[in-house]
């Protein structure tokens, strides 16, 4: 690592970014996994086509994880679901993020009663118990991947704004903003060109550990029955799946367990060395 | 309190921290509304709020060059936009005018096209006056322009300012804790104490004579400097700064 920083520092360019450990390693991860997810299914079976001919399979050369009860091949359901969550976590989080960052960055700016409601709303929705809301929210909208989405957005959205709300108020005390209010430029030039630019790194970064906690509450809800329904495969309706034969075949238990171990390490890590590159910048 | 900057005369603001100097800077900057009192320019009063065309008349240049410079713009860009903003030149004359200011305050045109962290501090420092240039403003505030710049770099940015007054005829509104700075640089002094002016009056009449005690005491809190009371003839007689 040392050795490696050293010798880039030994190049001439001062602007080409360096990669940190982490950061490399998060991304060699999810290249793999993202190769595996979609080169997959060009050499397995459909991950919900059957064969109740060959139920409960043990890994063979054709099914590298064996079957399930309905003769599924395990591998192409668990990268199947792995897809899923991932499209589920990344594109879940895009309304509360964009909602949150201009809701926290409004209440920053103007202050006064705009602040005082922000706050109040953010405190109300984070004082309820984040699984409770979901599975209310489950209850009137019906089991499905649409709850996940809206659960999502309701709740998510406090952290965007609490972070951009935090560094927009840091940002103008900064006195390259004071610098610009100074010059005579209108408030929108100045919070869209100077105060902005300067902030929207950490709500990124954030929401790249964000997609883990999403993930891991989607696989809950689908293992409390309330999320995606059968028979697509999500990890933690596999994992629940599973679970009736754990003693024959702990595989289609343990495989889909682990996948969502190893998406929620490497997006942790990807968060990580994110926000210590930014850091750097 | 009362004081008045004349048209082409720096005046320097000294007194203790908390005495007062940053809040009259601030007042006469238009970031803060004086608690009692008023600023004028050319009979004009000037409140905090005030429009694009009197913000205009003043610019500041602040203490902390490293956190003066939006991070994210370049040296060019950072020019353009005050320049573009108020209408100043013809679009197609902008660049011109970018570069006659970045030869004004004497900052190497090759740094135009990089961010502030690529610059050593005195670099960010003339960009950061060169901004405040850019609005062809009647009164410059500089709060500490140099007191977080090397010994030798302050001399450079102070011969700087002095040679801006000369040649634009700009007022500069001078704060500094630094004694030896002021009676370098400034025609008359101001000398603050708890939010009030206890003297003013022209430079050598308050260092050599002065009248008030907190003055006298002043004076006698300041530390050898390296090079007080003779200017360098040139920076490299100072420490040497390899950044420069």
């Amino acid at each position: 690592m040392s050795a490696a920083t050293l010798a880039a520092e030994g190049g001439s360019s001062r602007t080409a970014p360096r990669l940190n450990g982490t950061l490399v390693a998060a991304i060699a991860v999810l290249l793999v996994l993202l190769a595996a997810v979609l080169a997959g299914p060009r050499w397995l079976p459909s991950p919900t086509e059957q064969d109740l001919g060959n139920i409960l399979a043990p890994p063979s050369s054709v099914s590298p994880l064996g079957t399930d009860q309905l003769g599924r091949d395990v591998l192409a359901r668990v990268l199947a679901a792995i897809r899923l969550d991932l499209v589920v976590g990344v594109t879940a989080l895009l309304v509360p993020l964009v909602t949150g960052s201009l809701l926290g960055a409004l209440a920053a700016w103007r202050g006064g009663w705009v602040d005082e409601v922000v706050g109040v709303v953010a405190d109300v929705v984070q004082a309820f118990p984040y699984y409770l809301f979901i599975l209310v929210l489950a209850f009137f909208l019906g089991a499905g991947l649409s709850s996940i989405y809206v659960a999502v957005a309701a709740v998510a959205w406090v952290s965007y704004m609490r972070i951009v709300r935090a560094e927009v108020h840091s940002a103008m005390q900064q006195d390259y903003v004071q610098a610009a209010v100074g010059a005579g430029f209108s408030g929108s030039r100045v919070l869209l060109r100077h105060v902005l630019p300067n902030v929207f790194k950490q709500p990124l970064t954030y929401a790249v550990t964000d997609v883990v906690v999403v993930i891991v509450s989607t696989a809950t809800l689908s293992y409390l029955g309330v999320g995606v329904t059968p028979p697509t495969p999500e990890l933690g309706a596999l994992v629940s799946d599973g679970q009736q034969f754990v003693t024959v075949r702990p595989l289609l238990t343990v495989a889909p367990g682990l996948a969502v171990v190893l998406v929620g390490a490497a997006l942790a890590l990807l968060g990580n060395g994110l926000s210590r590159q930014v850091d750097e910048a | 309190m009362s004081l008045s900057v004349r048209q082409g005369e720096i005046v320097g603001v000294v007194g203790e921290s908390g005495s007062g100097k940053t809040s009259l800077a601030r007042c006469v900057a238009g970031y803060r509304t004086a608690t009692s009192g008023t600023v004028e320019i050319d009979g004009r009063v000037m409140t905090a709020r005030r429009g694009p065309l009197d913000r205009r008349r003043v610019q500041m240049v602040f203490q902390d060059p490293y956190a003066s410079l939006n991070p994210r713009m370049t040296v060019r860009q950072t020019l353009r936009e005050p320049v573009v903003v108020h209408g100043l030149r013809a679009a197609g004359r902008v660049g011109e005018r970018v570069e006659e200011l970045v030869d004004l305050v004497g900052l190497d045109r090759r740094y135009l096209d990089s961010r502030p962290r690529q610059l050593s501090g005195g670099q960010r420092q003339r960009a950061s006056i060169a901004r405040a240039l850019a609005l062809e403003p009647e009164v410059l505030v500089a709060d500490e322009p140099v007191s977080a710049l090397d010994v030798s770099v302050q001399a450079m940015v102070l011969n700087l300012l002095a040679d801006l007054r000369d040649r634009l005829g700009m007022s500069i509104l001078f704060i500094s804790h630094d004694i030896a700075v002021v009676s370098h640089l400034c025609d008359r002094v101001v000398v603050m104490s708890q939010g009030r002016v206890v003297e003013t009056g022209a430079v050598d009449d308050v260092f050599l004579r002065p009248e008030h005690p907190y003055t006298r005491q002043l004076l006698g809190a300041v530390p050898p400097h390296p090079w007080s009371g003779h200017p360098p003839a040139s920076p490299g007689t100072s420490r040497p700064d390899p950044s420069q």
